[in-house]
C-alpha cells in the first residue's frame, strides 16, 4: 500500500471511530447531566466549525456572530409561536426555517460590514449584534421584549430530554463540518483563502472577492442560526441578553484560534478543550 | 446580564467527569421518599457572581438560618437538612445545568428557588421534568405562571405584578379635594418592574388619575438624569417609578438637583433597601417616599420577631439592614416544613400536592397558592418616615397614617 | 422644545466624556493597531480607584485625579510590556482576545474587592445645580466637561508641538518607516499606551459621577466607545471627539422625542448609515494594508 493512501485510511478510520464514540454517547452515557455537557459540545464544535468557514478562511474576524445565533433561536421560537407546532419532534422540522431567516439577516448585515476590512469589520460586527439585542428587547410585541421568549415545552421525562437534542447538535456539527470540508477542497475555498492573504491581489488576480466573502459570511452565519434555533428549543426560554450574548461570540474565536485558525479540524479540537457551558 | 469565565473551567472539569463516569450510572427517583431519619440535601442554584450576586447572597444566608432552625428542632420531618449551593453566575444556561446536575448527579431530595424571574423561569421547566417540587422566593413576573408548571411556588404575599395595588387603593381612597389629578410613570424595561408599573396605570386612570408622561428605559441605562429630566417636565401630582437600587437612587439624586418635589412618591424597588437606601440618598431625602413591601423588621407575623433577633445575631447589622431577599428565602423552608408535616412525607410528589392546598405561616405572614403557584395575598405599602419604614396601607397592616403631601426634599 | 434643548445640551457635556475615554481608545489604536477591549473595564478601574480613595480618605474625586492618573499610567506600561508587546502576527484578532482577556481579569478583581452592588462617585456638586434655559445644569457636568477640555487640549499639544509628538505620529502613520529613521517603537508604543489609560481613569472619574457604576459596566462602555472610534476613523482623534459628541446629542435627542428604548439604537444606526455612506469613517483613510 502506498503511503498517502495508508495516511488516507487511517484518517478514515478515525474520522470512523470518532463518529461512532460521538453517536454511542447517550447509549452508554445515561446521566442526563452528562448528556447535557455532550450537547453543548456539539453546539460549540457546529459553532466554531461553521464561524471557521468566515472567520478562519477569510481571515474577517466577526465577534458578532452571537447576533445570528440568538436572532435563529428568536425566529425558531416565533415561526413555532405562529405555526402553532405541538412540542415534541416536529419542530425539528423547521429548523432550516430558522436558517434561512438567519441568512436573510446575514445578507443585510454582511452587505453593509464588508464594505470595512481588518479592525474596523471586527468592531463593525460588534455593533451589529448590539442592534440585534436592541430589537430583540425593544420590539417587544414580537419578542416579548424583556420578559423573554417560551417555547413549546417537549414532554419527554427528564431522563431522555437531553438525548434528542445532542443528536440535533451533532447532526448541525456533522453539516457544518461537511460544508467546511467541500468548500476547503473547491476553487471557491481557494479564493476564500486568497482573500485572507492578500485581498488587494486576489481582486487583481479575478477573485470576486466581495461575493465570496459575502458568501462565506451568510453560509456561516445560517448555520449558526439553525444551531441558535436548536438551542432556544433546548432551554425553552430566551432572554435578548443571554441569546444574543457577547461571551458566546468570543469563546468561538478563541476556540478557533486555540484549535487552528483555517484549518478543517481545528475548531473542533478548540470546542472539544474549551467547551464553555 | 453578565457571564462568567468560570464556565470553561467547568466545562472542562465536566468533560473529564463524562470520560470518567462513562459507566452505568442510575437515575434518581424522585417519588420516592428518604428512609425516615436520613440526612438529606436541598438543592440551590445562587447567583453569588454576576449581576444578581448581592441578592444571591442575601437567599444564601436566609436559607442558612432556616436551615439551622429546622435542625435545631430535629429537622425537616425528622430529616437532618444539608444546603448545597451552586453558582449560577446570574446566567439562564448556567442555572439549567445546576438543577439538573443537583437532581440527576447530586441526587439532592429537594430544591428550592434561585434569584429572579429571569432565572426562575428556565429552571422551573428543569425541575417539573424530574417531578420536584419547586419552592421559589423571588420569581413573580407573569411570565413565571404563564407557563403552566403545576410544581412551582412563589414564595411571597403576591405576585408581583399586583405589588403596587395596595398604593394605588390608597391614593383613590384619598378625599377628591386631596387627590392627585395626575400621575407620571417611568419603568426600567424588566420583568420585574413594568408589569407593576403598568398595573398601576391602569388601576389609577380607571380611577381617573390623568397620565402625562409614561416612559420606558432599557435596564442598562446608567445616567439616568434625561430620564428624571422628563418626568420633572411632566410635573404630575404623583410619581410612580418602577425602579431598582441603582435607578431608585439615582431618580431621588437628580428631583433634587432639579428641585421637584412631587406629592407622592412610590418606587418599586431600592426604598426597601434600609439603611443602604438611606445612606445613598441621604437620610434627610428618604422622608416620605413610598415602596411595596411583603415584609418589614417589624411586622407582627408569626416568628418573625425571633426570625429578627436570629438573624442579627448570625450575620450582625440593625433589623434595618436586613435585606429583603433573606425573609423570602426563610419562608421557602418554613412552607415547605409546614407541607411535609401536612403530607406526612418529604417526596416531592405529596408536597407538590400539599403546597396547592390550604394556607401557609410564614414569617410574611399567612399566604396560600393557586393551581399555577401564584399566591393569593395582597402586599403592603410602606413608607420612610424619620429614617424607619413603616406601613402605612392597607389600614389593617398599617402603624402609622400616609405621610401626605410628601415633604420637600433636603436640597 | 426646552426638552430638546436641555438634551443637545446634555448631549454635549456628555459627549466630552466620552470623547476623552475614546480619545484614549483610538490613540491606543492608531500606534499600535490593535483593538482595546479592554478600555472599558480601564475606565471602570479608574472609576474604583478613585472611589476606594473617596471611600478610605475622603479625597474628593476631581482631586484624587492626581494620584489615579499617574498609577493609572503606570498600569498601561505594564500591561503593554506584559501582553501587548509579544503579539505579533495577527495583531487585530489576538489583540482582541488578550483585551478581553483583560477586561474579565479587572471585572473579576473588581467584583472581589467591591462586590458586584452599582455604586457612584458622591461630591457636593453632584446634587447642587444651576438654572439655564429654563431647566437646571448639576455642576458636575460643567466640571466634568470642563476636565475633558484640558486633558484633550494636553493631548493635543502633546502631539502636535513636542518631539515626542512626531514620533507618535510618525509612528502611527508607518510603523516601519519610523522604526528606520529611529523612532524607538516600543517605547512610544508603551507610553502612548501608558497615556490612553490614564485618559481612562479621568473618564472613568467623570463617568462615576453621572452613572451609577459596578464591575460589569464596561461592556456597555466599550460597545459604544468602538462605535464611537470607527464612527470617526480609527486612529483619528479630531474624528472621536467630534463623533463622541455627536453621538450622544443624538442618542439624548432620541430619548426626549421617540423613547428611552430607542435611544442607544439610534446610537448604533449612524454608524450604519455612516458606513454606508463612507465605510472609512469622517475621518479615517482607506485601509489598504492586508488583514
Amino acid at each position: 500500500m502506498s503511503s498517502p493512501a495508508r495516511v488516507r485510511a487511517v484518517k478514515l478510520g478515525a474520522l470512523l471511530i470518532v463518529a461512532v464514540v460521538a453517536l454511542l454517547v447517550p447509549v452508554f452515557e445515561t446521566d442526563p447531566a452528562t448528556v447535557n455537557v455532550a450537547v453543548f459540545t456539539a453546539m460549540y464544535v457546529g459553532l466554531a466549525t461553521a464561524w471557521n468557514i468566515m472567520g478562519g478562511y477569510t481571515g474577517y474576524v466577526s465577534l458578532g456572530h452571537a447576533a445570528f445565533f440568538g436572532f435563529g433561536a428568536y425566529a425558531f421560537g416565533l415561526v413555532l409561536a405562529h405555526l402553532g407546532i405541538q412540542a415534541g419532534y416536529e419542530p425539528f422540522l423547521f429548523v432550516p426555517i430558522a436558517g434561512a431567516l438567519t441568512v436573510v439577516l446575514a445578507l443585510l448585515i454582511g452587505w453593509i460590514a464588508l464594505r470595512t476590512r481588518a479592525a474596523t469589520f471586527v468592531i463593525v460586527t460588534i455593533a451589529m449584534m448590539f442592534m440585534i439585542q436592541l430589537l430583540a428587547e425593544n420590539l417587544v410585541g414580537l419578542t416579548g421584549g424583556g420578559s423573554g421568549l417560551s417555547f413549546p415545552v417537549p414532554p419527554w421525562s427528564g431522563d431522555f430530554f437531553d438525548t434528542p437534542f445532542y443528536y440535533a447538535m451533532l447532526l448541525m456539527a456533522a453539516i457544518s463540518l461537511a460544508i467546511s470540508w467541500w468548500i476547503r477542497r473547491s476553487k471557491f475555498g481557494l479564493g476564500l483563502l486568497a482573500i485572507r492573504d492578500d485581498e488587494d491581489k486576489a481582486l487583481a488576480v479575478g477573485v470576486p472577492a466581495h461575493t465570496y466573502k459575502l458568501t462565506a459570511f451568510v453560509i456561516s452565519a445560517g448555520l449558526v442560526g439553525m444551531i441558535g434555533a436548536i438551542y432556544g428549543y433546548y432551554v425553552t426560554y430566551i432572554y435578548p441578553q443571554y441569546a444574543i450574548d457577547p461571551l458566546v461570540g468570543i469563546s468561538l474565536v478563541l476556540m478557533v484560534f486555540l484549535g487552528g485558525l483555517g484549518t478543517l479540524w481545528g475548531p473542533v479540537l478548540g470546542a472539544v478543550i474549551l467547551e464553555p457551558a | 446580564m453578565r457571564k462568567p469565565v468560570s464556565l470553561a473551567v467547568t466545562g472542562i472539569v465536566s468533560l473529564g467527569a463524562l470520560s470518567l463516569a462513562a459507566c452505568g450510572s442510575s437515575s434518581p427517583s424522585s417519588s420516592g421518599s428518604p428512609q425516615a431519619g436520613t440526612p438529606i440535601t436541598i438543592g440551590v442554584s445562587v447567583s453569588l457572581t454576576g449581576d444578581f450576586s448581592g441578592d444571591g447572597k442575601a437567599l444564601v444566608q436566609g436559607y442558612d438560618l432556616w436551615a439551622q432552625d429546622e435542625n435545631a428542632k430535629g429537622g425537616l420531618l425528622g430529616h437532618h437538612v444539608t444546603m448545597k449551593y451552586v453558582d449560577d453566575a446570574s446566567s439562564t444556561t448556567q442555572v439549567v445545568t445546576n438543577y439538573q446536575n443537583l437532581i440527576t448527579q447530586d441526587k439532592v431530595a429537594l430544591v428550592f428557588g434561585p434569584f429572579s424571574s429571569l432565572l426562575t423561569i428556565p429552571a422551573s421547566t428543569v425541575t417539573d421534568r424530574f417531578g420536584y417540587a419547586f419552592p421559589e422566593p423571588a420569581g413573580g413576573g407573569p411570565s413565571v405562571f404563564n407557563r403552566g408548571i403545576h410544581s412551582l411556588f412563589f414564595v411571597q404575599p403576591a405576585p408581583v405584578e399586583d405589588n403596587l395595588v395596595s398604593f394605588t387603593q390608597w391614593v383613590l381612597s384619598l378625599p377628591a379635594a386631596q387627590r392627585p389629578a395626575t400621575a407620571a410613570y417611568s419603568t426600567e424595561d424588566d420583568p420585574f418592574t413594568q408589569p407593576q408599573v403598568d398595573k398601576a396605570r391602569a388601576l389609577l386612570e380607571a380611577g381617573g388619575v390623568r397620565t402625562v408622561s409614561y416612559k420606558v428605559y432599557p435596564a442598562e441605562t446608567t445616567d439616568f438624569t434625561p430620564l428624571a429630566q422628563q418626568v420633572i417636565s411632566a410635573n404630575a401630582d404623583v410619581v410612580i417609578l418602577g425602579t431598582q437600587e441603582p435607578d431608585a437612587v439615582a431618580f431621588i439624586k437628580a428631583f433634587q438637583q432639579q428641585h421637584y418635589n412631587p406629592k407622592a412618591l412610590v418606587e418599586t424597588a431600592g426604598p426597601d433597601q434600609g439603611s443602604d437606601f438611606a445612606t445613598k440618598v441621604g437620610t434627610a431625602n428618604t422622608e416620605g417616599v413610598m415602596v411595596p413591601a411583603g415584609w418589614w423588621s417589624s411586622a407582627k407575623t408569626p416568628f418573625n420577631a425571633t426570625f429578627v433577633s436570629e438573624f442579627i445575631a448570625k450575620y450582625g447589622g440593625t433589623p434595618g439592614d436586613i435585606p429583603s431577599d433573606a425573609p423570602e428565602a426563610y419562608s421557602v423552608g418554613e412552607v415547605v416544613d409546614q407541607a411535609a408535616q401536612k403530607a406526612h412525607s418529604i417526596a416531592n410528589s405529596a408536597l407538590i400536592a400539599a403546597l396547592h392546598s390550604g394556607t401557609f405561616q410564614t414569617v410574611q405572614g399567612p399566604m396560600a397558592f393557586d393551581s399555577l403557584g401564584r399566591p393569593n395575598g395582597a402586599s403592603f405599602l410602606v413608607q420612610w418616615q424619620n429614617g424607619l419604614t413603616v406601613p402605612v396601607y392597607p389600614p389593617s397592616a398599617a402603624v402609622a397614617q400616609p405621610e401626605y403631601p410628601k415633604p420637600a426634599f433636603s436640597g | 422644545m426646552t426638552l430638546i434643548l436641555e438634551a443637545v445640551v446634555f448631549g454635549i457635556l456628555t459627549g466630552g466624556v466620552y470623547a476623552l475615554m475614546a480619545s484614549g481608545l483610538t490613540l491606543i489604536f492608531g500606534v499600535m493597531r490593535i483593538i482595546n477591549v479592554g478600555h472599558g473595564a480601564l475606565v471602570i478601574l479608574g472609576a474604583y480607584l478613585s472611589f476606594a480613595l473617596l471611600r478610605s480618605a475622603n479625597i474628593d474625586p476631581f482631586v484624587s485625579l492626581v494620584i489615579t492618573m499617574p498609577a493609572m499610567f503606570l498600569i498601561g506600561v505594564v500591561l503593554q510590556v506584559i501582553f501587548i508587546r509579544p503579539l505579533k502576527d495577527d495583531r487585530e484578532a489576538l489583540s482582541v482576545l488578550v483585551t478581553y482577556a483583560i477586561a474579565l481579569g479587572i471585572e473579576g478583581l473588581l467584583g472581589y474587592l467591591f462586590t458586584n452592588n452599582f455604586v457612584q462617585l458622591n461630591a457636593w456638586y453632584e446634587t447642587a445645580s444651576f438654572a439655564v434655559f429654563g431647566f437646571h445644569i448639576a455642576y458636575v457636568y460643567l466640571f466634568g466637561f470642563g476636565l475633558c477640555l484640558a486633558v484633550l487640549g494636553a493631548i493635543f499639544v502633546l502631539l502636535y508641538r513636542t518631539t515626542f509628538g512626531s514620533a507618535v505620529r510618525a509612528t502611527m502613520l508607518n510603523r516601519t518607516a519610523a522604526q528606520l529613521v529611529g523612532v524607538n517603537v516600543d517605547r512610544v508604543s508603551a507610553i502612548a499606551f501608558g497615556i490612553g489609560v490614564s485618559t481612562a481613569a479621568a473618564g472613568g472619574v467623570i463617568f462615576g459621577m453621572t452613572n451609577a457604576f459596578n464591575p460589569g459596566s464596561h461592556y456597555d462602555l466599550i460597545s459604544r466607545l468602538l462605535t464611537i472610534i470607527v464612527l470617526g476613523g480609527l486612529g483619528s482623534l479630531r474624528g472621536a471627539v467630534i463623533a463622541a459628541v455627536a453621538m450622544l446629542i443624538i442618542e439624548d435627542v432620541t430619548a426626549v422625542v421617540i423613547s428611552p428604548v430607542w435611544a442607544s439604537f439610534a446610537f448604533f444606526l449612524l454608524l450604519v448609515i455612516v458606513l454606508v455612506v463612507r465605510p472609512q469613517g469622517l475621518y479615517g483613510i482607506r485601509v489598504r494594508e492586508r488583514i
